[in-house]
């Protein structure tokens, strides 16, 4: 049952460890964590049960493998600050549009480096949204927070790609 | 609602999270808004970028090989059902709708709560320490299986396995060479079960790996246990002269007990 859903998981594991190799090792553990805990499956989808059991494994392997890297926490991305409106949001009406540039497939290990560099909460929210294309209520249920909280991590996570990005281009001279 | 509450909706209107109504409301004020239309599109175009242009890792063949291996064929449905079915179609029961669900939490959230509690305790109570090691025999099992990591030492030879267990465990397990029976030892590992140090003793059955698991425990009882199966593998386990065996495999409940026999039998 658990099989169809590994390369999901290992996707998944891929982006919260940022690591090829971890992400085997989560995978792996999840597996067994998955295989342990099958009796307290209560239904639902599966998918999502498994993504829910990749991500505490995740968490705590990263826990006790850190690697030199520091796991950033919600506050230090001051998360927890109200969303601020689309409209207060100064827009540079800029004629190449950076996410027009995004469509044209250059730049992916960019793209990539500035999805790294959000913080895990904004990370993980993204993936299960573009990726696994799960709705708010699954992604909540995964990432066990309220489906508020989803909501404004996935606009912040947004906002930040979409400034990181723009930024990337700027330095690259705009375009071109 | 504000502009700036309804410029909030973005996501979820590019999130199919608004219900009809509030789909149609947002996009007439779209038309009003050429704030939120622009945010609107560049979302979209993130959207889209985002979705075309993120990684999708797959993940290594040989890594999905080696978790295929390890799980068993079949894991037994949740529930009182003894022996899986040889068969692939996993029939699920009727669940009911999100709909019916959430009606029915909120109906029982008064009580949920203490029955939760009673509950936890039965299971607690009912989880014996035998059945916390069969458990964590299993996954030991597995999880070597899984990681390719199966032995510190391969070998057929019990001369070779046995010293080298000394300084590593405080006792001198005893290591046979059953090969003449049809199992064969291909080495040994040290394991650390249930916050004890044990020596596990990896043998082949035809297709089938075997771990013997040993334990000192001074001051147990003799005694001997029937093989249970657990998740799709069979285990059992016996006490004698100091030492506590546990043995899993994925081989069926009398061609443990034969190996059983063996181990325990004179030279």
């Amino acid at each position: 049952m658990v099989l169809p859903h590994l390369d999901a998981a290992y996707n998944f594991a891929r982006y919260l460890t940022r690591n090829p190799d971890d992400a085997a090792d989560v995978l792996q553990e999840a597996s067994i964590r998955a295989f342990r805990f099958f009796g307290g499956f209560k239904g639902g989808s599966v998918r999502t049960w498994l993504l829910t059991i990749v991500r505490n494994t995740a968490y705590t392997w990263m826990a006790s493998h850190r690697r030199g890297q520091v796991v950033a926490s919600v506050e230090d991305y001051g998360i927890e600050r109200p969303l601020e409106p689309f409209a207060a949001v100064p827009w540079e009406r800029l004629p190449d549009d950076p996410e027009t540039r995004l469509l044209l497939a250059e730049d992916r290990a960019a793209l990539m480096d500035v999805i790294d560099r959000l913080s895990p909460e904004f990370r993980e929210v993204l993936v299960l949204r573009e990726i696994e294309e799960l709705s708010y209520r699954e992604i909540a249920e995964v990432t066990g927070t309220p489906v508020g909280t989803v909501m404004s991590r996935l606009a912040r996570a947004r906002r930040q790609v979409q400034e990181n990005w723009r930024r990337h281009v700027a330095l690259e001279g705009g375009g071109r | 609602m504000s502009c700036a509450e309804k410029c909030l909706l973005v996501d979820l209107a590019l999130d199919d999270e608004l219900d009809s109504a509030g789909l149609a409301e947002f996009e007439q004020h779209l038309q009003q808004c050429p704030d939120c239309a622009v945010g609107f599109a560049r979302q979209k175009a993130l959207r889209g970028a985002l979705r075309a242009q993120m990684p999708r890792h797959k993940s290594p063949s040989e890594l999905i090989q080696r978790i295929r291996d390890a799980l068993p064929d079949e894991v037994p449905a949740p529930g009182p059902q003894k022996t899986a079915p040889a068969t692939n179609v996993v029939s699920l029961p009727a669940w009911p709708t999100v709909a019916t669900k959430s009606r029915l939490k909120l109906a029982l959230s008064g009580i949920g709560g203490a029955l939760a509690a009673a509950l936890a305790t039965v299971w607690f109570m009912h989880v014996t320490p035998e059945d916390r090691m069969t458990q964590a025999v299993v996954e030991s099992h597995v999880r070597a299986l899984m990681s390719g990591r199966m032995y510190d030492i391969a070998s057929a030879d019990p001369k070779t396995i046995k010293p080298w267990f000394t300084g590593r465990l405080d006792v001198a397990p005893p290591v046979k060479d059953l090969s003449a029976h049809g199992f064969d030892l291909i080495g040994a590992r040290l394991d650390y079960i249930d916050n004890r140090r044990a020596a596990a003793l990896i043998y082949r059955h035809n297709e089938h790996v075997i771990t013997l698991y040993i334990f000192s425990t001074p001051s147990a009882p003799m005694s001997e246990s029937d093989p249970v199966v657990r998740q799709g593998y069979a285990v059992c386990h016996w006490s004698s002269h100091g030492l506590t065996d546990w043995v899993v495999s994925d081989i069926d409940s009398d061609e443990l007990e034969a190996f059983e026999d063996l181990v325990t039998g004179p030279v």
